[in-house]
């Protein structure tokens, strides 16, 4: 069975690209335009991994990490953060609060996969 | 000269005439006639009378002439006659009068112009010198000038009103009785070493080398801890080059603000007050634009209705330029702010506003922001905490790790969430910051905040500000010899056993430092200062710290002066060590006692025990020995060394409070060490101890 990704963005046109990534690299893609959209679509499938856009409207990215974190069912889910600040003191605050990784918009296509691929082992599909 | 010719003819006709009378003398007396006797009385009364003319003579023409010149030079150079030189004539001085009297003359010239010059110049000086006063007067800011011993030697009006006038802001007195003394301590030792550091490629100036610096920007606070004061420090030079003082000017921090929050409440009047004459203006222009089959008369009223509101809005533009032009809108930067004197501000407000107890904690450090807004932010954060969790005691530290300083609010209680902190982040600040937000200050500072739970039930609020660039200890050779270690072996007896099982990290301690006028307590080297502060659960209590200069009733050697910086005047009117000595005692308690190289600093203390009736016999941890058990193949064991090692920051060496500050954090530090060795109470870290003392003996017998 495919590992599942599930991404968070409530900008469109990368909700698009991302999941157009996901998909070719054979994983089971979910899609979520904010953050209880995102709290939503987890507690009725569990994914192996969130790409979480940090702002969002509505509960944010943090927000959500937490929440994940927070639920003892949901601590094998990987959470990586997407955001457009790229700060050393976001990283920071965004592995405080229990993301396991981070990467930084602009994105390169290639590092998203790369980091996907480092948490999920490579894909079965 | 007349005298030149006429005194040696005189006494030639003089000797010639004595001559040719003696001899007629004689051959009258050879001739047989009359007795000898009677001719040479004749002789000798002529020749005497001769004489006597002669002197006579001699009187009235030269010497008289002569002392009344010597009476002249002598009055008129020692006073300011002016007089023409009175001297009989006829005398046989030739040219010698009219030579004094254009002497005398010159004389009186190079003294008028001397005068003249001593007169400008003191004119310059005092025109400089009300000038100064006036430019003092009129400044808002406030000026202090001080000497390296940091006595005030001058301070303006604006400094009496910003620090309210206090009792303790006066002439000779120390700066630290109005301004909290670390940040312009450590601030000025900075601009010390940027001045050793520039050595040799300083300005020249009249030959000498002058190292030029600039003046540092910091904040500190009013001793009273009412004020945030944006302070800025210059160093003083002496025409040698030398730093002899510093200028210390500062402003209230909170009046700038104020200024900052009414030009944006302006900027909010601006937004709505304009809005509806704006909203008149563009319905009557469309009416124009786009009705063109509009009547005479109703294309009148949209006009007038243009023209009137244009008008109104002339002349508001032209009232908020004038308010705006009055309000001093300087741009407020980040300044450099002593860890301890922002806490201690949010301890005073949230203990006074709101009954919460706030204790700041760990080693203070130094941290780059706008301390204001800060206090502001964090108070709010505090007590938004507070009600939430239902919490009324935190403790608030800063933590320092790479370029970051980590602001701590800590408390034991339930946990706040992510989402929760974000709403409290879009909440306008009330107070003199023209309606901020949190996420504003935060953001300005570059900064994220964020919860987090700890063990034991307990949460912590972080936020990561910019730390200072600090003076490095190691930038700074101790130049002090080291210390001689004592080695006193009932130090380290802990009688009780209940204490002796007490584990390292429960313990009460008090960890202290002395400074004192010598390294020879047995040879009359007494104490100078002691400084100490709390340490309890392995929290630094830094509000919690003891701090007394002591007369050592003796002497302070110049060497050791240059190392601590105490001089005779600072301890002038201290009170003895058997007065400081029970203060201590009391602040002490029963906690057990820890200091870098304990045996030296409870010589001193037991040495006046005795006679200020107190005992010291408390337990007793060296923070030296147990850095070498721990560090064994460490070379350096000074304390800069030891602190560097665990990356502690070294606060204000060399005052007794610093240094007790800095071994505080190196214990602490020390702690967890000992941990992973299995050391984990009193009774092992003593006997540790003990041993270590031993070792160190037998390696100086050796060495």
């Amino acid at each position: 069975m495919p590992r599942s990704v599930l991404v968070v963005d409530d900008e469109a046109n990368i909700l698009l690209s991302l999941e157009f990534l996901m998909r070719k690299a054979g994983y089971d893609v979910r899609l979520a335009r904010d953050g209880e959209e995102a709290l939503a679509e987890i507690s009725r499938a569990c994914p192996d991994l969130v790409l979480l856009d940090v702002m969002m409207p509505k509960c944010n990215g943090f927000d959500v990490c937490e929440a994940i974190r927070a639920n003892p069912e949901w601590r094998n889910v990987r959470v990586i953060l997407l955001t457009a600040k790229g700060r050393d003191i976001e990283r920071e605050k965004g592995l405080a609060l229990g993301a396991d990784d981070y990467i930084t918009k602009p994105f390169s296509t290639r590092e998203v996969v790369e980091r996907v691929a480092t948490w999920l082992g490579p894909s079965s599909g | 000269m007349r005298a030149a010719i006429a005194i040696p003819t005189l006494l030639g006709a003089l000797a010639l005439a004595a001559f040719c009378v003696a001899s007629v003398a004689l051959w009258q007396a050879e001739q047989g006639g009359g007795a000898l006797g009677a001719h040479m009385s004749f002789a000798v009364g002529v020749v005497a009378a001769l004489f006597g003319a002669a002197w006579g003579l001699l009187h009235v023409k030269l010497l008289k002439p002569l002392a009344a010149v010597t009476g002249e030079l002598i009055l008129r150079s020692q006073t300011r006659l002016d007089r023409p030189l009175a001297v009989a004539s006829g005398h046989l001085l030739d040219g010698l009068p009219a030579a004094v009297e254009r002497l005398l003359g010159a004389l009186a010239a190079a003294r008028g112009e001397t005068q003249e010059k001593v007169n400008a110049a003191t004119r310059r000086a005092e025109e400089q010198k009300s000038r100064l006063e006036a430019i003092l007067l009129n400044l808002s800011e406030g000026v202090i000038v001080c000497n390296l011993e940091h006595r005030i030697l001058l301070y303006n009006q604006a400094a009496a009103r910003i620090l309210g006038a206090h009792d303790a802001l006066g002439l000779a007195r120390s700066v630290f009785g109005v301004l909290t003394r670390e940040p312009v301590v450590l601030t000025l030792e900075l601009l010390l070493q940027q001045v050793e550091g520039a050595h040799g490629v300083g300005v020249e100036r009249g030959g000498e080398s002058i190292a030029e610096t600039a003046p540092r920007r910091f904040v500190c606070a009013s001793v009273d801890l009412g004020t945030l004061l944006q302070a800025r420090l210059s160093l003083v030079h002496e025409p040698s080059g030398r730093s002899s003082g510093y200028v210390l000017t500062f402003a209230d921090v909170g009046a700038e603000l104020e200024s900052v929050a009414q030009r944006d409440a302006l900027l909010a009047e601006v937004a709505i007050d304009w809005r509806r004459p704006l909203a008149s203006l563009r319905a009557a222009a469309e009416m124009l634009n786009e009705q063109p089959r509009l009547e005479a008369d109703e294309r009148r009223v949209f006009e007038e209705i243009v023209g009137k509101e244009v008008q109104a809005l002339n002349d508001r533009f032209a009232e908020v330029t004038r308010r705006y032009e009055r309000l001093a809108t300087g741009p407020w930067p980040l300044a450099d702010i002593h860890s301890l004197d922002l806490f201690r501000a949010v301890r005073k407000h949230l203990a006074d506003a709101d009954g919460i107890e706030v204790t700041p904690v760990g080693a203070p450090v130094w941290i780059h922001a706008d301390s204001h807004s800060l206090v502001l932010a964090l108070e709010y954060l505090i007590r938004a905490i507070a009600k939430h969790t239902a919490t009324a005691a935190f403790d608030i530290g800063a933590e320092m790790r790479d370029k970051y300083v980590y602001v701590e609010v800590v408390w034991a209680g339930a946990p706040v969430t992510s989402s929760v902190i974000e709403t409290w982040l879009a909440d306008p600040l009330k107070g003199s910051l023209g309606n901020r937000t949190v996420r504003q200050i935060v953001e300005r500072h570059g900064s994220e905040l964020w919860s987090q739970a700890l063990p034991e039930g307990r949460n912590r609020l972080r936020l990561p500000l910019r730390a200072t660039e600090r003076p490095r200890a190691r930038q700074r050779p101790d130049r002090v010899a080291p210390m001689p270690e004592l080695y006193d072996f009932d130090l380290f007896n802990v009688s009780s056993e209940v204490v002796k099982d007490t584990p390292l990290r429960k313990l009460n301690l008090v960890v202290f430092d002395t400074e004192t006028t010598g390294l020879r307590p047995n040879e009359g080297d007494e104490l100078l200062s002691i400084g100490a502060v709390r340490v309890v659960n392995g929290r630094i209590l830094t509000g919690e710290t003891f701090e007394r200069l002591i007369n050592p009733g003796r002497d302070i050697p110049a060497s050791t002066t240059q190392i601590h910086g105490i001089t005779a005047d600072m301890v002038r009117d201290k009170p003895p060590a058997h007065v400081v000595l029970p203060q201590f005692k009391s602040f002490v308690g029963d906690s057990v006692l820890v200091a870098y190289n304990a045996a030296f600093d409870m010589k001193f203390l037991e040495m006046r025990a005795g006679q200020a009736g107190v005992t010291f016999d408390n337990p007793v941890l060296d923070a030296l020995l147990l850095s070498v058990y721990l560090q064994q193949d460490a070379s350096d064991f000074s304390l800069s060394a030891a602190a560097d090692r665990l990356g502690v920051e070294v606060i204000a060496r060399h005052t007794a409070l610093g240094d007790a500050m800095t071994t505080a954090a190196i214990f602490v530090k020390l702690l967890d060490l000992l941990s992973s060795r299995g050391i984990d109470t009193l009774g092992q870290a003593a006997r540790i101890s003990s041993r270590m003392m031993e070792q160190r003996r037998q390696q100086a017998q050796l060495g």
